[in-house]
């Protein structure tokens, strides 16, 4: 019983650690400390990753200018929740102001990224785990081809919802911000190399492969550049 | 006496022809004849001068000269006529005889020489009296239905006020069957108004004092820019007309034929005069720009639903008639509400002035604060009618904003109020505030591996495949026979039960026991003998007994056709389900 009680009262110390962090954070933004409440921003991420924290580090990061940083922690806050409307906004609102380029999102991207990926792909696997009881009822009731059709209907999109969140979750891994205020996609790995894409901080890139500090990435215009490693960072952390 | 006869009647054929002779002899003299289609005419109008010249094998149209008139040879004719067998040829040379002041004048007897003969005609007077054709350099105008031409300036109104723009018209008045043609359009000049030029006129018919007139109507638009009297023109315009010949036949009338040759005069309309008044200071509404009309207002907005930061589009109507042109975009109310961007508009006409149409405003505005409707414009007009201002307000619609309303950053720093208001152009969004909550941990992307993810996506599979095998599994007809045996011997044994003929019973019990044996030894019920069934009592106590009697009792209904008393068929039926029960246990072992 005593054990349990101290990790009952350690957590609810971290909790408090943390809650503290935060609204010290938060005070430290509103007296326009951004320094400040970055660290703490920073802090408070230590124990998990946090939607409203990366918004609120991304918001400081954007006081401070550093819009690079900004538009990695507001993807990061998307990723986290793909229904955070602040987070777009103001991404959308750096985005148009540092110039930068995204590649265009396909409708059935907009499908599958439209929840978080995990709360995604279980939905797919219950539709589809749905479909199955159906067919299963169908045969067992003798309903004939409609209630089979319809029952393999119902699978079949569980399914390819399924593979497809599994597949946008596999290039969302991939994605990678500019953190530099300006970027030189080169075609080759080299700095002598002719450039493939000129980049403004925020914009993402899908990184494909690598060759020591270079990164091989898919470019918002639709052509294939070598970055360095330390100019762009990966929206999702490891 | 035959002789007697004959000789008078020759002298009388013989005169009649020679007096004949002389007759058409004298009809074959070349003569020269002039006349008119008429003694009097106006002035400007055209009398008709017929020279005929009969007989006469080549002639030139003589030439007709006179003081104060003025004749044209209009062209010439040629009539051929048989008369009891001999042609005569007439020449009929037509002029055109005008005169550009009233007075008597004489056409000179007209002389030529043909045939080797002098040929004279004699002298015309004419009448000429004074009409409505002006001299050249002359004007003549006003609304004067005695006159074949005049020319008018119409407005619909004689009071107007400083900015109002009304229809003006240029009216032109030709007696039919006259015409007239401008050789430029009327110009309106003038000073306390501003006024668009004249454009293509429309036609029409009108009746003055019983007298058919085309009317040309040439509009424009015309502005009032300063209070006071105003007067309106007068316009003047050079116009080419052609009257018809006086007394020219209703054939040539019907058709419009035999106008007299075209001439320039100069037609001036009258100028009038209009009160211009300034408008009324009472009673001015704030938002006025200038509007002087009838209008109506009406203001919609699209999407009905927004991301903070995005725009709704207003599109603002104004239709009716006035001043279109000096009508701006309508007031935003509450203001500071919203952020508003430069509207474009465009104009539609409802007329060929433009007087009358419809002027949309589009215009893009952001909502600052969190709201819950679309903004409200607010119009303002003077009507010139009621002699008073009008506001219109736009209904208010619904607008849902979904996120936050991003906050403002206003500039800071000193300045002047003149200077804000100089600078009051929209301010440049920033992003949304911080959120006061930290909210859950979470998890970046899926974090199950695909492992699992294929596990549990299959899970329900090996029991989906059972099912399916379970439905699509081949049938045993062994046993699928003995179910159906079984499924028999129960509604026989219901039958049995329950049947309230004696024959139906026992016809029912005997195929039960049919069934069992089938059941046992196989094959169709209807194929089992009797002695097989038998067989089964045979060393079983009084089975055997009991199953011999049942069937001779069933010969016995078969062949008899004996039926049985209620009572006896209950004791029957009782023998027989105890039989049955007998029967089943000995099958069994």
């Amino acid at each position: 019983m005593k054990p349990l009680f101290h990790l009952f009262v350690l957590l609810c110390m971290s909790a408090s650690c943390f809650a503290d962090d935060f609204n010290a954070a938060n005070e430290a933004y509103a007296a326009e400390k951004y320094a400040d409440a970055k660290k703490l921003y920073l802090k408070t991420l230590e124990s998990g990753p946090q939607a409203n924290v990366f918004y609120n580090l991304a918001n400081t990061c954007f006081r401070l200018g550093e819009f690079g940083p900004a538009a990695a922690a507001y993807e990061r806050a998307l990723a986290l929740k793909p229904s955070y409307h602040e987070a777009a906004v103001n991404l959308r609102f750096l985005r148009e102001k540092t110039s930068a380029r995204v590649a265009p999102v396909k409708w059935y991207q907009t499908v599958f990224s439209a929840m978080p990926a995990q709360t995604a792909l279980l939905t797919g696997l219950g539709v589809t785990w749905l479909g199955l009881l159906l067919l299963g009822f169908s045969l067992w009731r003798r309903m004939g081809w409609l209630g089979g059709f319809g029952a393999v209907t119902v699978i079949l999109l569980g399914a390819v919802y399924a593979a497809g969140v599994s597949w946008q979750d596999k290039l969302a891994r991939q994605g990678a911000i500019v953190t530099g205020e300006k970027l030189e996609a080169r075609l080759d790995p080299s700095d002598r190399s002719g450039v493939a894409e000129t980049l403004s901080a925020g914009s993402r890139v899908t990184i494909k492969g690598g060759q020591g500090s270079w990164l091989y990435c898919a470019l918002p215009n639709g052509s294939n550049g070598w970055v360095k490693t330390a100019e762009i960072e990966q929206v999702y952390l490891r | 006496m035959a002789a007697r006869s004959f000789l008078p009647t020759v002298l009388r054929c013989l005169l009649v022809f020679l007096i004949t002779g002389a007759l058409l002899r004298a009809a074959d003299y070349p003569s020269l004849k002039s006349h008119v289609s008429s003694n009097t005419a106006q002035v400007g109008e055209a009398i008709r001068l017929i020279v005929e010249v009969s007989n006469v094998k080549s002639a030139s149209p003589p030439a007709v000269v006179a003081d104060g008139l003025e004749i044209r040879f209009r062209g010439e004719s040629t009539q051929v006529n048989m008369t009891n067998g001999n042609f005569s040829r007439k020449q009929v040379y037509t002029y055109a005889v005008m005169a550009a002041k009233e007075g008597s004048y004489t056409i000179p007897a007209i002389e030529m020489e043909a045939e080797g003969q002098k040929l004279k005609t004699q002298p015309i007077a004419i009448n000429i009296e004074g009409g409505s054709m002006p001299s050249p350099g002359n004007s003549d105008g006003g609304a004067d239905a005695s006159k074949s031409f005049f020319a008018e300036i119409h407005v619909d109104k004689k009071e107007l006020y400083v900015g109002e723009t009304i229809p003006i018209e240029f009216r032109l008045y030709i007696r039919e069957p006259a015409t007239g043609r401008l050789t430029n359009n009327p110009q309106l000049t003038g000073e306390g108004f501003s006024v668009q030029p004249f454009g293509h006129p429309s036609q029409r018919g009108v009746q003055l004092e019983g007298k058919q007139y085309g009317v040309a109507q040439f509009m424009s638009l015309i502005t009032a820019t300063k209070a006071g009297k105003l007067t309106l023109g007068p316009i003047s315009v050079p116009l080419l007309v052609q009257t018809p010949e006086r007394n020219s036949g209703i054939y040539d009338q019907f058709f419009g034929g035999n106008l007299g040759p075209a001439r320039e005069i100069k037609l001036e309309a009258p100028a009038i005069e209009v009160e211009v008044k300034p408008l009324p200071q009472e009673g001015r509404p704030e938002g006025f720009s200038g509007a002087i009309g009838k209008f109506e207002f009406e203001a919609a907005g699209s999407p009905g639903k927004i991301q903070a930061g995005q725009p709704v589009e207003m599109k603002l109507w104004i239709r009716g008639q006035g001043n279109f042109d000096r009508i701006g975009v309508p007031d935003i109310q509450e203001p500071d509400h919203w952020q508003v961007y430069p509207p474009g508009d465009a104009f539609e006409a409802s007329d060929r002035l433009g007087y009358g149409g419809s002027k949309v405003f589009t215009q893009n505005v952001i909502p600052k604060v969190q709201t819950t409707s679309m903004p409200s414009y607010v119009f303002s007009y003077f009507d010139p009618e009621q002699k008073k201002y009008a506001t219109i307000s736009s209904r208010i619609q619904p607008l849902v904003v979904v996120g936050v309303i991003a906050p403002v950053v206003e500039e800071s720093g000193p300045s002047s109020s003149v200077e804000k208001q100089e600078e009051a152009k929209p301010v440049a969004p920033d992003i949304l505030g911080i959120s006061p909550l930290a909210g859950n941990v979470g998890t970046f992307g899926i974090s199950m591996s695909y492992g699992k993810l294929f596990t549990l996506l299959f899970l329900p599979l090996p029991f989906v495949l059972a099912i399916v095998g379970w439905h699509f599994r081949k049938p045993n007809p062994e046993i699928a026979r003995k179910k159906a045996l079984r499924e028999e011997i129960g509604v026989h044994m219901k039958a049995v039960r329950d049947a309230k003929e004696i024959g139906s019973v026992v016809d029912a019990a005997v195929h039960v026991l049919q069934c069992h044996i089938s059941l046992l030894k196989g094959g169709m019920p209807s194929q089992i003998e009797d002695a097989q069934i038998i067989e089964v009592g045979v060393s079983k106590g009084d089975l055997e007994k009991k199953l011999k009697q049942l069937f001779a009792r069933r010969s016995e209904l078969l062949y008899m056709g004996a039926g049985s008393e209620g009572g006896i068929l209950r004791t029957e039926r009782e023998q027989l389900l105890e039989l049955m029960s007998e029967f089943e246990r000995s099958v069994s072992r």
